[in-house]
């Protein structure tokens, strides 16, 4: 008898079907809302559309430091310093260097961008030393055994490792990073995104409430389709 | 016969805190030959499982030198863990292919040595599984087949069979010493058992309780296939059991 790979992220066809369905969801209903409530559907798509891809940007540069943080400092001596200068930094209130941005870098998609990174990274970075110090201490040792290059020892074992705290790290990264990303885009005052939308609008509570509906089931439809299955797929593949 | 591992004077002491230390294991002298069986027996605490870690080069801080044999590298070792030390994100083929994969062998190559592993522990239907759907007999399985499939000089093997039931202990022993007797490569393992010792061993090198120490090294001449219920095996595990037993 073989027994099948289980590494997949869909347990089913019709797993993968309601998920994508799911997708489709709060597109309907924003196209819906728009209708309704004569407001350009294009404006609300393109507001949203601008708002994802800052906060996909953000979430791409917060990734890639975070983790190569995680892989310099979650061990030895480097740890001993750096962790707890890490844990005061990430204790610092974000928004209270988002002036400072503005002053730098004006009223634009990088003070945005910048100020998203510092708040999506730490969840991440720490979730990732989590996971890195968890690691058992015989599959180190299997590792050094096997004599892995530099290249290999990252690739082939510190990144399966570090997977479930990157994958856990992303979802609470992102869910503080859409918090941020609408309230920022509001108080620096940008002409385009969600922040500019909702700010628009902010004078009529029927459109401010299903836009935040909207909203929210992007991000859940979100979830659902990428994250919890991977959430799902790396605890699978860590049991023992 | 050369010696492809020696140890002169190896200490080890572990620092308990900025006052106390803890010395583990005292001037070891030991001269190991190439092709034996080697078995490292002592109680609990007494440094086997630091003296394996030092022999294997997992351990680096420690005072005296261990010397390999002319034609030794780093990559002939492989080491057999006590609780298999399996990858739970990888498959059984994935996980006896490890090492092969560090040595950047071609594909062709490694599938060839995987599946050769696969057969010779009957794991091939299990190829796909992940080490959590196994016995922990067939995860020791894996965890020997790794050790294997790279064609190693020296095994280093900690209490490998000490979490598996009696029965399956056994069947795997035997296994491994007629894979063993077919390939002859060096076998340096600890084990705190006395009867797995005599079982397997050609020498029986016997450590004493913290700091560990070499009380006594035994030759086992007793022919194979081991009988345990001869006056010999009895003899000799009377003598063993006075050095290892406390005092």
């Amino acid at each position: 008898m073989t027994i099948k790979r289980r590494n997949i992220i869909y347990l089913s066809r019709l797993h993968i079907f309601i998920t994508i369905g799911i997708i489709f969801i709060p597109f309907v209903f924003l196209l819906f809302f728009s209708q309704y409530a004569k407001i350009s559907t294009a404006q609300l798509f393109a507001s949203l559309f601008i708002s994802f891809l800052r906060l996909s940007l953000a979430y791409l540069i917060a990734t890639l430091l975070a983790w190569i943080c995680a892989i310099l400092f979650y061990r030895g001596r480097r740890a001993l310093i750096a962790l707890p200068i890490f844990d005061v930094l990430q204790s610092f209130p974000t928004f209270a260097a988002l002036p400072l941005a503005v002053y730098l870098w004006g009223q634009s998609t990088t003070t945005i961008v910048i100020f998203l990174v510092l708040t999506i990274i730490w969840p991440i970075f720490f979730s990732l030393i989590s996971s890195l110090k968890l690691m058992r201490k015989d599959w180190e040792e299997v590792a050094a055994i096997a004599k892995l290059s530099s290249l290999d020892y990252i690739r082939r074992f510190l990144w399966p490792v570090s997977l479930p705290g990157l994958i856990t790290g992303s979802i609470i990264g992102l869910g503080e990073g859409w918090e941020a990303l609408v309230a920022t885009e509001i108080i620096v005052n940008i002409k385009t995104g969600l922040g500019s939308f909702f700010s628009s609008y902010s004078h009529d509570s029927f459109i401010t409430i299903f836009g935040i509906i909207g909203l929210l089931l992007f991000i859940f439809s979100i979830n659902k389709l990428l994250w919890l299955p991977l959430l799902e797929r790396s605890h699978r593949l860590m049991e023992e | 016969m050369s010696a492809i591992l020696t140890l002169k004077n190896v200490s080890k002491t572990f620092q308990q805190n900025h006052k106390e230390q803890l010395v583990v294991l005292k001037n070891i002298n030991l001269e190991i030959v190439a092709g034996e069986f080697f078995v490292i027996l002592g109680p609990s605490g007494s440094g086997k499982s630091t003296l394996l870690r030092i022999m294997s080069g997992l351990e680096t801080k420690y005072e005296g030198k261990v010397e390999y044999g002319n034609d030794i590298k780093p990559t002939d070792f492989s080491f057999v863990f006590q609780h298999f030390a399996l990858f739970p994100w990888l498959t059984v083929f994935e996980n006896i292919a490890f090492n092969l994969r560090a040595r950047h062998l071609p594909d062709n190559k490694i599938k060839e040595r995987t599946e050769r592993e696969l057969k010779r522990f009957n794991l091939k239907h299990f190829s796909n599984s992940y080490p959590k759907e196994l016995s922990g007999g067939m995860k020791q399985r894996v965890g020997i087949a790794r050790a294997i499939a790279t064609n190693p000089k020296i095994i280093f093997m900690d209490e490998p069979f000490s979490e598996l039931d009696s029965f399956t202990a056994q069947n795997l022993r035997q296994e491994f010493l007629s894979i063993w007797k077919e390939q002859h490569q060096t076998i340096i393992m600890v084990t705190h058992l006395i009867d797995e010792a005599l079982e397997l061993a050609d020498r029986i090198a016997v450590l004493t309780p913290r700091p560990g120490k070499i009380e006594k090294i035994v030759t086992n001449t007793l022919s194979r296939p081991r009988n345990k219920r001869i006056q010999d095996f009895f003899k000799l595990e009377d003598e063993l059991y006075k050095l290892v037993a406390p005092n």
